[in-house]
């Protein structure tokens, strides 16, 4: 579970990084990272069903939403690639999963929102988008630190602290 | 609630035992890789192969288990060990549908020595395909098990078995 947030926490600063970086083309660099997200939403999602899926069932969800999110931005990055960061417009589809991310944010924690800059401002990029998919992913890591506080692993053997 | 510190003792008796096994080539690479031991309280829940629920639950509470498993053999043999390794009471458990009984598992009370269903539980990993083939896996000749243990009848065979790795193992775990 350490290394999984340690992983976790090189792609949130890696995002921060790219979205910080908005004049820069989007390039493979960008897909790369967004797969990685997609792969450690995965890892952290199954991390908490197999802890207790009953007890964190509403933060699944708003995990399984960053997941999502990042594979639609997966998807803007490939249609506009060599495009700048900040002029890379994101479309409609990818802004209703974002949204989607926000409600379960919302279920989960009771806190307004999870994103900065979603319908706040337009047109909505791709770099304000990366803004915001790393600030709901860093949600998610900050949940797994504290569930990691509350669980312990050894080989095989998992209890709770 | 935090877990019982016994409870986290006995799983990682287990856990050690499942390497063991593991090393001895006794287990199928997918029933290994589904294996873990959760725990919260004084409750453990034991996955015990990779079919979806190849489980067992432990209470150290009021010191019962109970072990799910659809393979009537095999129930048959676990009923068989914990009665004789763990000291407990057992009884299949029996569900009825459509006017036909069938045995899903094997529940156990009063289990007086825990340690012992710990390490039996080590051995209902892989059971049934052990039991569908012997040879393959303790040998031809069963040098596994020291050329012992050719019994005909499964449950019987196994038990043997198990009594027999037992005996050479604790004593590499000590």
């Amino acid at each position: 579970m350490d290394e999984l947030i340690r992983r976790a926490k090189r792609l949130e600063e890696q995002g921060r990084k790219i979205a910080f970086e908005r004049e820069r083309p989007i390039s493979a660099t960008d897909e790369d990272w967004l797969r990685k997200v997609i792969y450690a939403t995965i890892n952290i999602g199954s991390s908490l069903e197999e802890l207790a899926a009953e007890e964190y069932y509403k933060w699944i969800t708003f995990i399984v939403y960053v997941r999502r999110a990042a594979e639609e931005l997966e998807k803007v990055a490939t249609y506009h690639r060599w495009t700048k960061r900040m002029d890379a417009k994101v479309d409609e589809r990818t802004k209703r999963v974002m949204k989607e991310m926000d409600n379960s944010y919302r279920i989960a924690t009771g806190k307004e929102r999870c994103t900065w800059l979603l319908n706040v401002i337009e047109p909505y990029t791709f770099s304000a988008a990366v803004n915001d998919l790393t600030a709901c992913f860093h949600k998610a890591i900050e949940k797994m630190e504290e569930v990691g506080k509350e669980w312990a692993v050894e080989g095989r053997c998992i209890w709770r602290r | 609630m935090s877990t019982n510190p016994e409870l986290i003792r006995l799983c990682k008796v287990w856990d050690r035992l499942v390497g063991e096994l593991f090393r001895m080539e006794l287990y199928s690479d997918e029933d290994f890789e589904a294996l873990k031991c959760k725990m919260e309280g004084d409750e453990a829940e034991l996955r015990v192969g990779s079919a979806p629920g190849h489980l067992t639950r432990v209470n150290l509470r009021d010191g019962s288990l109970e072990y799910y498993d659809e393979d009537e053999v095999v129930n048959e043999a676990v009923k068989k060990l914990m009665e004789d390794r763990a000291k407990a009471k057992c009884e299949f458990m029996v569900e009825e549908a459509e006017g036909e009984e069938y045995v899903y598992g094997v529940r156990c009370e009063d289990v007086k020595d825990l340690e012992g269903a710990f390490k039996v539980l080590a051995f209902t990993t892989s059971m049934d395909i052990r039991m569908g083939d012997p040879s393959e896996w303790y040998g031809p000749k069963f040098e596994k098990l020291d050329g012992e243990c050719k019994i005909e009848d499964p449950a019987e065979r196994e038990v043997c078995a198990v009594n027999k790795l037992l005996k050479k193992l604790e004593e590499r775990l000590k």
